[in-house]
């Protein structure tokens, strides 16, 4: 029983920061999109404040991930 | 430990950890990890020496033209975010180590290597990256120091309070979680992938791995680039008109009082 409470725990670990990560990640990817259609001539500078803005998003998923990793495989080690 | 979640099916599912070749239990430990990490920089210090003698003869060598390709590539690209190519050639010997060295190392966990001598991705341990970031932000201190003067740098890390110095002790905590968790989160996607379906299943995974390899690489550098140019601008609105201490600020000087 213990053990599904953490499977859980964990895939709404990964699960709920998956779902803001990559809401925000649309959110800034529709935003470059649109950008470069307005002004083709600045797609470089876009694409690399893009890159960054994408990454630093990512960041708090793959925080999500590796508390999710670490439930998995550290806690039942645990208890 | 025998009811462990993974433990499904027939085999019991074993995450990707390092093993301990020699000094087990000692601060010393020598693991795959250490030796991957001392391959990468074999490998690194052989193809400088090589590119090095084909500059010093003139010579036009492929691995030579490769290299001087990617770091102009490399160089356009931090430039953007530092301020200016000399800048960014100012600041190549380190963000370009960092860039090979991060590169080769993610890289290096996709190499199907079996059994007792098999490699382990460096940037797959939180040491490694730790490391990685720790450095980024002693350089970041150093550069401060130098550009700033010793006043200008407690002014640089006090100018929004304590929220800056926690913003400098927070920054290799974030760079290095990020890739770590990049990498392991990769290597354990594809052991679990490798224990479910082990024939064709891994390989568009291992090519994912590839580009988001490469891209961690790129996205590290850059933040390390876009923390160094923060503290560039801060010195060229420091001290425009009176030089500071050495020839850099009265090149700045000159160069606003034409």
């Amino acid at each position: 029983m213990v053990l599904a409470w953490i499977a859980l725990a964990a895939a709404l670990a990964i699960g709920i920061a998956a779902l803001g990560a990559t809401f925000a990640q649309g959110k800034a990817t529709a935003a470059a999109m649109d950008a470069i259609w307005r002004q083709p001539e600045a797609a470089g500078d876009v694409r690399g404040s893009l890159i960054v803005a994408l990454s630093l998003m990512e960041a708090i998923a793959i925080y999500g991930l590796l508390i999710g990793l670490l439930i998995i495989f550290i806690l039942p080690g645990q208890i | 430990m025998t009811d462990t979640l993974l433990g499904l099916g027939a085999g019991e599912f074993h995450i990707h950890m390092p093993h301990v070749w020699f000094l087990e239990h000692t601060p010393f430990e020598i693991s795959n990890v250490v030796f991957a990490e001392w391959l990468i920089m074999a490998v690194l210090i052989a193809i400088a020496i090589v590119v090095n003698k084909a500059v010093i003869n003139g010579r036009f060598t492929k691995v030579r033209g490769t290299l001087e390709l990617l770091l102009d590539f490399l160089e356009g690209w931090y430039a953007s975010f530092i301020g200016s190519r000399k800048n960014a050639r100012r600041f190549m010997p380190l963000l370009a180590t960092l860039f090979l060295f991060i590169l080769f190392s993610n890289y290096l966990g996709i190499i199907p290597t079996v059994g007792y001598a098999a490699l382990f991705a460096p940037t797959g341990r939180w040491g490694t990256t730790l490391g990685l970031g720790v450095v980024v932000m002693i350089a970041c201190q150093y550069v401060a120091v130098k550009d700033l003067g010793f006043v200008g740098w407690i002014k640089h890390l006090l100018h929004l309070g304590p929220l800056s110095i926690l913003e400098e002790f927070v920054r290799p905590f974030s760079l290095s979680l990020r890739l770590f968790g990049n990498i392991f989160g990769e290597e354990t996607l594809l052991a679990v992938i490798v224990f479910l379906a082990p024939m064709i299943a891994p390989i568009p995974i291992m090519g994912l791995s590839l580009l988001f390899g490469a891209i961690q690489a790129v996205v590290f550098t850059t933040l390390t680039s876009i923390y160094i140019g923060g503290i560039l601008e801060h010195a060229a609105h420091a001290h425009p008109h009176h030089g500071h201490d050495e020839g850099h600020g009265h090149e700045v000087a000159h160069a606003h009082g034409h």
